[in-house]
């Protein structure tokens, strides 16, 4: 016989209960039906370990399997309440190559043209007094045929003057 | 599932191309992952920690939705997302611990009983994961045995076949009053026989 066997055999296991028992015993009952422990009914007079060893018990019965109803349940909580982006698929390398070439080769293009545009304030040949006359009779409606005579050599004079400046 | 099972290149590659499709939104490949960890993690991390159901059950489903929204972190490194999905969930353990304290409805961890039944770890937040816990309900048969037949009956009868209080006391033959001040007691003898035969952890201990 254990020692421990003498704890119990001394005592009948319904013997009548003291107040602190009896308190206790009733705060063991509400915190085990409502699955916490009320810190305010009763709670000074349980021992530290009551309720670990209620909890310890409860899981030893199935060792906390849960019900397969209920992991359904919960899985779709938490599709409901995650907050969740896709994420894109990643990009290949060939892709990761293309842009910045492509940016560069943009920003090359445009400091090219900035840097090799027409010199500001260059000066065009001026048309002469026939063009002139040549424009307001086509304005008028009459023949162009006379503007197209004097347009020929001033657009030759202006083509050469431009080829003179970009030289 | 044991814990090299747990890190075996098949399932982290598994892992992998599931995290990766749900990535791309793909809720089949989440769920593959949940079903397969979910119950593991209640099991084995929750319910010890929260000893409580109800809550366990709460803490299963944030674990999941900050799974979820934070997939995209996850590196794999060689270890089992197991691991990533174990950490969240002990951390929401704390998280309902630190709440319930201060709305004075606490929960009971019993995660601290069960430590010396397992084989020594280095990680002491690991425990839940390097063993089987084949060894309690033997353990508890051995501490039940020891127990004067009265409390034997009212702990069978409330706690391992999850009986109300009303048909426990019914079998019992007393009257419910009766029968909680008989719980109280048989919860009592039955913590001195397993600190007997276990030891007391560390934070029951009287000085």
């Amino acid at each position: 016989m254990t020692d421990h066997d003498h704890d119990d055999a001394d005592f009948d296991p319904d013997r009548s209960a003291t107040d602190d028992e009896l308190r206790a015993a009733t705060a063991l009952a509400r915190a085990l039906d409502r699955g916490s422990f009320d810190a305010v009914h009763g709670s000074d007079t349980l021992e530290d370990g009551d309720l670990r060893f209620a909890a310890l018990l409860q899981y030893s019965a199935d060792e906390g399997a849960i019900d397969p109803a209920r992991l359904d349940a919960i899985l779709a909580d938490v599709f409901d309440e995650a907050r969740v982006r896709p994420v894109a698929a990643p990009v290949p390398w060939w892709k990761k190559i293309l842009a910045p070439t492509t940016g560069f080769a943009l920003a090359a293009t445009m400091v090219a043209v900035l840097f090799t545009g027409p010199p500001e304030g260059m000066a065009l040949p001026s048309p002469n007094a026939g063009l002139l006359e040549a424009q307001m009779s086509a304005a008028s409606g009459d023949t162009a045929g006379a503007l197209q005579d004097q347009m020929r050599p001033y657009r030759s004079e202006l083509l050469s003057a431009l080829e003179d400046q970009y030289r | 599932m044991r814990e090299d099972e747990l890190s075996s290149k098949d399932r982290l590659a598994w892992e992998k191309k599931c995290v990766e499709a749900a990535l791309r939104g793909d809720r089949r490949a989440f769920a593959e992952l949940y079903k397969e960890y979910a119950p593991r993690i209640f099991q084995r991390v929750l319910m010890p920690k929260l000893g409580n159901r109800t809550a366990a059950e709460d803490a299963l489903s944030e674990t999941f939705r900050v799974g979820l929204e934070r997939l995209g972190q996850w590196e794999a490194r060689g270890v089992s997302l197991y691991f990533w999905f174990s950490r969240i969930a002990s951390n929401k353990a704390t998280d309902m611990h630190r709440v319930r304290q201060r709305t004075r409805r606490a929960l009971t961890s019993f995660e601290q009983l069960l430590v010396p039944l397992l084989p020594h770890t280095s990680d002491p937040d690991e425990f839940e994961i390097t063993e089987q816990l084949d060894g309690l309900r033997a353990q508890i048969e051995t501490v039940l045995d020891r127990l004067n037949p009265r409390y034997r009956e009212a702990i069978e009868q409330r706690f391992l076949r999850d009986r109300s209080r009303q048909s426990c006391a019914d079998a019992l033959e007393v009257k419910l009053g009766t029968f909680d001040v008989l719980v109280l007691r048989a919860l009592r003898a039955f913590r001195r026989e397993w600190e007997r035969a276990v030891g007391a952890p560390p934070e029951l201990r009287e000085e």
